[in-house]
């Protein structure tokens, strides 16, 4: 279909001020007022105990968020791939399931189950470890979110590579060990990287579904977001909350430029 | 408990038909040493415990519990005036969202694709940006350019259209992303056929390239609407959160656990799930009939 110049001119503009009203020039606004009054200022404002902290809370929660993936979706997508597993279908949805459900949906849900009265209420009042309103309950709601990109971006590569290279190594004696580091770790290590980096992205923006199972104390269990949130909403802090949000916003664009880099690594591999 | 209402729990065979059939042989169990099955053995159970703890339990316990007070308290909490027209909103919006989504984002999808001006790779690369920013950081974007402070003297801050423009934010990627390919792949010659055979390009677009892109844009779409449905970081600061106005259900809901109202808040919750869930079911039967179709007809 050749169109004229006229309705390509037309299609691309129309197009072009739909991106940019929609995604550049927020951006560029909120770029603008965090650094109008100086990088200092954005630094001055990032590296407040509050923010400092929040910082560290959500890099502790992606540093237990990752292995617990990491080892619980590899092993995963092996079952689905390699193993007779009964009722497939059906765990096939249930790993899908996490980016069906709403972020206030998973909140709920956890609070029914891990709250002081949901069915594991009694390991609170046992063992005295607060799940809900601590860190358990934050890391568990992000592991929620999270679980279907390790699986969904390593099952497809177990498929893709077949069992050949398995088989002949276990002919030649290699035992499952040697086999699992030696062919499948290698031959998965860009897509489990690529899910890796998936993982990370969203365990650093995960909002909704954090926010319903914190206390949100400043300090204590406000990750990022939550400070973003929570400068804007309870401290009127509008700018600290400008500030927050590009620093969170320069971590989505590292993720996004790893996600293009790795793309690119994944397709001529 | 919630099996029944899965969005792929309708197919017993394996859902993702790109990777159909492993490439190698399959795997066989004649030779493996006894270790090698209870290994085996060992993960599948580990497999499912950590799938029902981390997924299936909480959803078990939030659709147990909505229930606390009887299928008369369930349909109560639902159908309480404030829940329903929050309902409505979110339903109503999100239609909006998606129709723009299908519109708007086949024609990016085709800007992308068939047109080429300098910068277009930068274009295609901000198009993922949504996806990559957390949803505060959307709302917060947002509202400071559409919100109280406008530089540009446009203030949608706790009106419709704020959720309209906070979710189409979000969603962005979704129909672009699943029209791109399709019209990558798309035959010319057909198109130009069809022109040489005196179809005007309106012609051409509606009875040749649209059916082509039709199952796509609808997926995108589709995606889109499930998505939108369940958000809410990204309209929790511009919303304005005024019930029967702006508030979406997501907001109904945590505002229902602010109050300690964790029965109504399970059953809307399970309300909502039942939505989602049925989008993408609707979706899952009506791409494989479509399959099938396509493959009788080839």
């Amino acid at each position: 279909m050749r169109t004229s110049r006229g309705t390509t001119l037309a299609l691309r503009s129309v197009a072009l001020v739909y991106l940019v009203g929609l995604l550049a020039v927020p951006i560029g606004v909120i770029l603008w007022r965090t650094f109008e009054p100086g990088v200092g200022a954005f630094v001055a404002s990032v590296q407040t105990p509050a923010a400092i902290s929040a910082l560290n809370l959500s890099l502790l929660i992606v540093a237990i968020v990752v292995p617990l993936n990491v080892l619980f979706g590899v092993v995963t997508a092996i079952a689905l791939a390699r193993w007779k597993v009964p009722f497939r279908g059906v765990v096939q949805a249930v790993v899908d399931l996490p980016f069906a459900v709403s972020p206030i949906v998973v909140g709920v849900s956890l609070i029914m189950l891990w709250g002081v009265t949901g069915w594991f209420g009694g390991l609170e009042s046992a063992t005295g470890v607060k799940v809900i309103f601590g860190l358990p309950g934050m890391v568990i709601a992000t592991i929620f979110v999270t679980l279907p990109f390790v699986v969904r971006e390593v099952e497809p590569v177990l498929h893709e590579i077949g069992t050949e290279q398995e088989q002949a190594a276990s002919t030649l004696g290699a035992s499952g060990w040697q086999t699992f580091w030696r062919i499948t770790v290698p031959a998965i290590r860009w897509g489990l990287t690529y899910g890796v980096v998936l993982t990370v992205a969203r365990a650093l923006g995960e909002f909704g579904a954090v926010i319903m199972v914190s206390s949100g104390f400043p300090g204590v269990s406000q990750t990022l977001t939550l400070l973003v949130h929570s400068r804007y909403i309870d401290d009127h802090n509008t700018y600290g909350a400008y500030a927050a949000a590009t620093l969170l916003m320069g971590l989505a664009l590292v993720t996004l430029l790893g996600m293009t880099l790795l793309d690119r690594k994944r397709s001529t591999r | 408990m919630t099996a029944t209402t899965l969005p792929r729990g309708d197919s017993a065979t394996e859902p993702d038909p790109p990777h159909d059939e492993p490439a190698g042989a399959p795997p066989t169990r004649e030779g493996r040493r006894p270790a090698a099955t209870a290994g085996r053995a060992l993960g599948l159970g580990v497999v499912g415990l950590w799938l029902s703890v981390i997924v299936l339990l909480p959803l078990a316990a939030l659709t147990v519990r909505s229930f606390d007070e009887g299928v008369g308290g369930f349909w109560d909490a639902v159908t309480a005036p404030v829940a329903l027209a929050a309902l409505g909103v979110t339903l109503g919006v999100s239609a909006v969202v998606a129709l723009l989504n299908a519109v708007m984002g086949t024609l990016v999808a085709w800007v992308l694709v068939r047109d080429d001006f300098p910068g277009q790779r930068v274009v295609n690369a901000l198009i993922d940006l949504p996806f990559a920013l957390p949803t505060i950081v959307a709302s917060i974007v947002l509202l400071s350019l559409y919100g109280p402070n406008s530089p540009v003297g446009i203030h949608l801050n706790a009106t419709r259209w704020a959720l309209v423009v906070a979710l189409t934010f979000v969603t962005l990627p979704f129909v672009v992303r699943s029209v791109q390919p399709v019209l990558i792949e798309l035959d010319r010659e057909v198109e130009e056929a069809a022109a040489s055979l005196g179809a005007s390009n309106l012609t051409t677009f509606r009875r040749v390239v649209l059916p082509t892109l039709a199952p796509a844009v609808i997926s995108g779409t589709g995606l889109a609407f499930a998505r939108a449905v369940g958000e809410y970081g990204s309209v929790v600061l511009i919303g304005g959160n005024i019930p029967r106005e702006t508030q979406v259900v997501s907001q109904y809901i945590q505002q229902q656990i602010e109050i300690d109202r964790p029965a109504n808040a399970a059953a809307v919750s399970v309300a909502l799930l039942a939505v989602s869930f049925l989008t993408l079911f609707v979706l899952r039967v009506w791409a494989g009939r479509n399959q099938r179709k396509e493959a009788r007809s080839s």
